[in-house]
């Protein structure tokens, strides 16, 4: 039976949730739909990034986001500040386990945002309602081949139902290790290429008092990275397809990669009480204060190729008179001896929507537009190193780096496979989402077998409805 | 008597002005009373709007939800009777986060009488008395989501608590605590007894001063010693505050998210899991908003079952 009557719509206005006494504590009430059409040719008037008329364009733009943090978003709003000196950006900063419980409250309110993040997966899927079809931005700025303009993961993981709900700010890939070059290249070691170098080099690490490969095994996300990427050196692909119901979990390889996993809790890689820690921040200071050798990170962890932005994350770690080390993503080792090419699978960091609800459209979209479109707003994410520009042929600027003999090289790779990665990283269903964390969780505490881990995958891929 | 006979004619005195008032009132300005009446309600209107319009409307409104299958933003939830009460019953979850409940619902008993301890022995004569009451009650105003990073790296692998277990040689003892499904709770729970004991403490040591003294100087007399004290007179005489600390303990004990989800986040493999996590977990994370809601109707059930019964049991009305 539906719901849909007009009290029930009324009651709808009220979007807060209000979960009960606990959840009403995170709730606060709004109005209306979210599908009102905003696109019209007015709104989508998008005057060159520097051009006169860029100059006169007035208007204000709320931006809801975790991302990119505190710190840079300045940056970007200067830069676009630059090239539209009469639209005030202002940005509201939401930790990002708090974002969805705001933006739930807050996407339908009138005080609500006028550009607001989007995560590829769960939260696109969710909250993507909420926003304006922007293909036609994309179109009139870029034109119609504009898909071709952009990375192919972006359009992709933004489009429902046909129509474009956020545009790529830029995209991260996952599959990688980060290794401490510097104290690599002290021991006289090398990266490892298989299971058992990663075994031996983690006991020379041990010998020399450091940890090997911290991991923060608390957090689902890194856990399900790096079983996605275990299962892709066995099989490639088969991860996401069991993702979209494609393959079952109780397939062999699938099972196989469960072990492999559940394997490096015992074989002396992981160390021990991984799975009590936090991936941000515990393990990663452990990382950046050299106590450990290796970590399990994505392209999100260039930011760190240069020196300011590392000394800045040492001494985030707590370390006093913070030196820079060299940082180098190493793909992960082919764990299963099948010899299958290691390679990225990725998401948009993020995307941005411009709100239906907002009365802004037009600033909102120029803001968006400058971002994720434009030859300006793209080359600032570029030389933020953190993401790899959604905007094709935007080349990072490599001043500052802590070693740029090794790590020119590196970033330039990286970021071309980025924008060529077509596997997804997110997950789009919640439900799944939690039974894969909770499946990591049990094979890292040994509480479950693979074969039960991977038939609790099964049941609840089998409810999810796609 | 003359005294008690005049403060009588004073006394009806005032009644009789105080009638003559009212009548005089209600002939001259019929208006007058109720005009004070609607005064009265404007005073407490801003408390009544805010207790109805958020305690109770978010009540009602959680009991409406909890019978639909809702994503909490979709404009067509569907309506689906009992359906989320009947896949409560049979949630291996929702049981399990009930049962670390009850671990967290003991561990109350454990922090007071540490709370009691406590206040017992800063009662007696002992030196820098300010300097242990504030050591002790810091931990109730430290906010755990500072603590929980702190609790993470004390419990971890290479943490000071198995630092300090090593370095006395009780080096079988070291363990990853957290990472562990079998220790991480009583972890958890070692956390929110250090976190609450000073406010046991406090209120036993307000308790303890309000003890007339000569009570214990006669027990001592008497010939009784210090436990003898303890258990005849200091614990019966500070029941009242016994009970309510029972009361706030279990009410709290049902509450509890914050540690469990700042330090373990329910996990490793559900091992923290308390129903607060949980219903987060469904209601926010995962978009079960309705099943979240039924979660949220048993809890408030189990609070006000667990509140009453304790105010019955300990008579707490007829204590006065």
């Amino acid at each position: 039976m539906s719901i849909t009557g007009s009290r029930w719509r009324r009651t709808r206005a009220c979007q807060a949730a209000l979960v009960g006494l606990t959840l009403a504590a995170l709730a606060a009430c709004g109005s209306g739909s979210g599908t009102s059409n905003a696109s019209s040719s007015d709104a989508l008037a998008v005057p060159q990034p520097g051009s006169a008329e860029a100059k006169t364009v007035k208007g204000t733009v709320n931006w809801w986001g975790w991302s990119p943090g505190v710190s840079v978003a300045p940056l970007y709003v200067k830069a676009f500040n630059e090239a539209y000196p009469n639209i005030k950006v202002n940005f509201k900063f939401y930790d990002y386990n708090q974002y969805s419980p705001a933006l739930r409250t807050g996407v339908g309110s009138p005080s609500g945002p006028d550009v607001f993040d989007l995560e590829p997966g769960g939260i696109a899927r969710q909250y993507g309602r909420f926003g304006t079809d922007l293909t036609p931005l994309a179109q009139k700025v870029l034109g119609s081949d504009w898909k071709d303009k952009l990375s192919p993961l972006g359009a992709d993981a933004f489009t429902q139902d046909g129509k474009l709900k956020a545009l790529s700010v830029g995209s991260g890939g996952a599959g990688t290790l980060v290794i401490n070059k510097t104290l690599f290249d002290r021991w006289g070691l090398k990266p490892p290429t298989t299971l058992d170098e990663w075994v031996s080099t983690c006991k020379a690490i041990k010998a020399k008092g450091k940890t090997c490969f911290v991991h923060g095994a608390k957090d689902a996300w890194v856990n399900r990275d790096l079983i996605q990427a275990i299962s892709n050196s066995i099989a490639p692909g088969k991860f996401a397809k069991a993702v979209q119901g494609q393959a079952k979990w109780t397939d062999p390889d699938l099972v196989q990669a469960l072990s492999v996993y559940r394997s490096l809790f015992g074989n002396g890689i992981m160390q021990p009480g991984a799975a009590g820690i936090t991936q941000y921040n515990d393990a990663q200071n452990k990382f950046m204060a050299q106590d450990a050798a290796m970590i399990m990170q994505g392209t999100w962890e260039l930011g760190n190729y240069k020196a300011q932005a590392q000394t800045a994350g040492i001494k985030s770690a707590g370390v006093s008179s913070p030196k820079p080390f060299v940082e180098q993503l190493v793909p992960l080792p082919d764990v299963a001896g099948k010899g299958n090419k290691p390679y990225l699978f990725g998401d948009p960091d993020f995307g941005l929507t411009v709100n239906a609800r907002s009365k802004n459209q037009r600033a909102a979209n120029i803001f968006v537009a400058w971002y994720t479109l434009t030859k300006q707003g793209q080359q600032v994410v570029a030389d933020q190193y953190t993401q790899v520009p959604s905007l094709k042929g935007i080349t990072p600027a490599t001043q500052g780096l802590v070693d740029p003999s090794v790590q020119v090289t590196s970033l330039r790779n990286l970021g071309t496979q980025v924008q060529n990665a077509t596997e997804h990283r997110q997950v789009a269903y919640p439900d799944l989402m939690t039974a894969i964390g909770d499946a990591a969780s049990a094979l890292a505490s040994g509480s479950k077998t693979p074969q039960a881990a991977a038939q609790d995958l099964q049941t609840a891929s089998d409810g999810v409805s796609r | 008597m003359k005294t008690v006979a005049l403060t009588r004619h004073r006394h009806e005195q005032s009644t009789l002005t105080q009638h003559r008032a009212g009548r005089a009132a209600k002939g001259s300005a019929p208006h007058g009373p109720r005009r004070n009446n609607v005064a009265g309600y404007l005073y407490v209107a801003p408390a009544v709007l805010v207790v109805v319009g958020i305690v109770y409307f978010a009540i009602v409104y959680t009991l409406r939800i909890s019978v639909l299958d809702w994503d909490g933003l979709s404009p067509d939830p569907v309506a689906v009777g009992l359906d989320n009460y009947v896949r409560l019953v049979e949630d291996a979850v929702f049981w399990r986060s009930l049962g670390h409940m009850a671990m967290f619902a003991l561990a109350v008993l454990v922090q007071m009488a540490l709370g009691l301890g406590f206040a017992i022995l800063l009662h007696s004569g002992v030196r820098a008395k300010t300097l242990y009451k504030v050591l002790l009650f810091l931990p109730v105003v430290l906010a755990p989501a500072v603590m929980a990073p702190v609790f993470r790296q004390i419990f971890d692998a290479d943490g000071q608590l198995n630092t300090m277990l090593r370095a006395v040689g009780l080096d079988a003892l070291a363990h990853p605590w957290l990472a562990d499904p079998s220790t991480a709770l009583y972890a958890l729970i070692t956390i929110n007894v250090w976190q609450w004991t000073g406010f046991s403490f406090v209120l036993y040591y307000a308790g303890l001063t309000q003890v007339d003294a000569s009570l214990i100087e006669a027990a001592r007399i008497d010939g009784a010693g210090n436990w003898r004290v303890i258990s005849s007179l200091l614990i019966p005489l500070t029941r009242g505050t016994t009970v309510t600390l029972a009361i706030l303990g279990v009410i709290g004990t049902i509450k509890t998210f914050d540690i469990p989800y700042l330090v373990t986040g329910g996990g490793p493999a559900r091992s923290t899991e308390v129903l607060a996590t949980y219903l987060y977990q469904q209601g926010i994370t995962d978009f079960h908003v309705g099943y979240g809601a039924a979660l949220t109707v048993v809890l408030m059930i189990m609070s006000l079952v667990l509140t009453v019964s304790q105010v019955r049991r300990f008579k707490l009305g007829s204590e006065a």
